[in-house]
């Protein structure tokens, strides 16, 4: 289980999280909601270890493989889809699993067509779609997403948040998400509104 | 719109014959070949230096020296350039040495690498006092430009190091390695003979520059210095071809 105990965070002389207690299920699925500028992104890169914080402690994360759906697509311009999702493989290439893997995630995100194409060819839409496909690809024990389905249209939205939910069935891990949709919000599990 | 190829081959013909007119009025109006000799005479004395092998042997010897130095200038220009986007204390430890080697005329440099060095290693020390601070200016500014968002998120992905090199940083960093090698190399062929008339090793350009001049064989000194300057395009052109994908990345 991650805990989040007595967290105080603040950025540049304003106070951004005092005294924050939170936490997550081990395998569990949970959305954090909040309106812009409340932290959000601040507190997914604290769990990440992006990011310092002043006092409280946080169990849970130490030795874990975290994948991670910044708020920026963080895409190397100059490589294709494929290529792009690939980066976070080659440091453990298993070479004939991992394409297998890419392919199957390709499909889940609907960008086999594009696979060969370079990210900056793509729309907001397909670039988040990459950025999501590299996450889901590096197989982490928690998986943290920062807006992930910014800018993908609502039908293909359902589509990749089942496959989601069907990989985390397969084989369950973490996933900490933060969303400004309710409904995508209900659609993945857990919601916590950051402001109660 | 941009010009055709063979438009734009035209045009480097045109400029081509502009230039040689030019120099052809000047030999008319100097009246003395001794001073500006004709493009004809020079062409003639050039085709006679490449019947001869001291001519190759010459060009051989500045040429190897021109690459141990560019290359010597790349190997510490970028380790140093690594360092320094590492460790700021590194970068302002070697700032006041790189100022004084940008600041010092050439000349001093040949001099005090005439006093330091033996002869035939004076070129070579000269040519890496001049280019590594080019070299090293550059992938300094091309680290510092490294995108913090891709490094981030590489290290939050655990990417193994020389994956980072080859995939994240070589494709941004090459565009200044290819400008501080373009700059290094003119710079170079021109240090490198500036620095062997001086130190007179056994073979060099700069040596059988000096003897056309000894005795007064301008049309010889011309020929060489067309013969640079081609074998200074020629490198850079290689370069340029080397690296022009890097180049166009973005």
């Amino acid at each position: 289980m991650i805990e989040i105990k007595h967290l105080c965070k603040s950025y540049q002389e304003k106070m951004i999280y005092k005294d924050l207690n939170l936490s997550f299920e081990e395998k569990s699925i949970t959305s954090l909601m909040a309106p812009s500028g409340y932290g959000k992104t601040t507190l997914l890169r604290i769990l990440v270890g992006l990011e310092p914080y002043e006092k409280g402690t946080i169990t849970g994360i130490q030795n874990q493989k975290i994948a991670y759906v910044f708020q920026e697509d963080r895409l190397l311009p100059w490589l294709s889809v494929r290529e792009n999702i690939e980066y976070v493989l080659l440091s453990s290439m298993t070479k004939a699993n991992d394409s297998k893997k890419v392919d199957d995630l390709l499909e889940l995100l609907k960008l086999n067509k594009e696979q060969h194409q370079k990210v900056t060819t793509l729309s907001g839409g397909m670039r988040r779609r990459v950025a999501l496909g590299r996450a889901l690809a590096y197989e982490g024990d928690i998986l943290v997403m920062d807006e992930p389905f910014r800018g993908i249209d609502k039908s293909l939205k359902e589509q990749i948040i089942n496959g989601i939910l069907h990989l985390h069935k397969q084989n369950p891990f973490t996933i900490i998400c933060v969303t400004h949709d309710l409904e995508e919000a209900k659609a993945l599990g857990r919601v916590i509104d950051l402001t109660v | 719109m941009r010009a055709s190829i063979t438009e734009t081959k035209r045009y480097k013909l045109v400029i081509l014959i502009f230039w040689l007119g030019l120099w052809q009025i000047l030999y008319f109006i100097v009246g003395k070949a001794v001073l500006v000799p004709s493009p004809f005479d020079t062409l003639i004395t050039l085709w006679s230096m490449l019947q001869e092998k001291i001519f190759y042997q010459h060009i051989g010897f500045t040429f190897t020296r021109v690459v141990i130095g560019v290359g010597l200038s790349l190997i510490l220009g970028m380790g140093f350039a690594g360092l320094s986007y590492r460790y700021t204390w590194f970068e302002m430890l070697l700032k006041p040495m790189v100022s004084f080697m940008k600041a010092t005329p050439i000349m001093a440099i040949i001099i005090l690498a005439l006093l330091w060095f033996p002869s035939n290693e004076v070129p070579i020390c000269v040519c890496i006092l001049m280019c590594y601070p080019i070299v090293y200016t550059n992938l300094l500014t091309g680290f510092k430009a490294l995108d913090k968002e891709l490094i981030e998120m590489s290290r939050v992905y655990h990417v193994k190091i020389w994956i980072r090199i080859q995939k994240c940083y070589w494709p941004q960093l090459k565009k200044y390695l290819l400008a501080s090698l373009q700059l290094g190399m003119g710079m170079a062929w021109k240090v490198v003979i500036a620095a062997e008339v001086l130190a007179l090793p056994k073979y060099a350009i700069g040596d059988a520059l000096l003897n056309a001049k000894l005795y007064i064989e301008t049309t010889k000194v011309f020929a060489w210095i067309l013969t640079i300057v081609t074998l200074s395009q020629f490198c850079e052109s290689i370069l340029y071809l080397l690296f022009k994908k890097g180049a166009n990345y973005d």
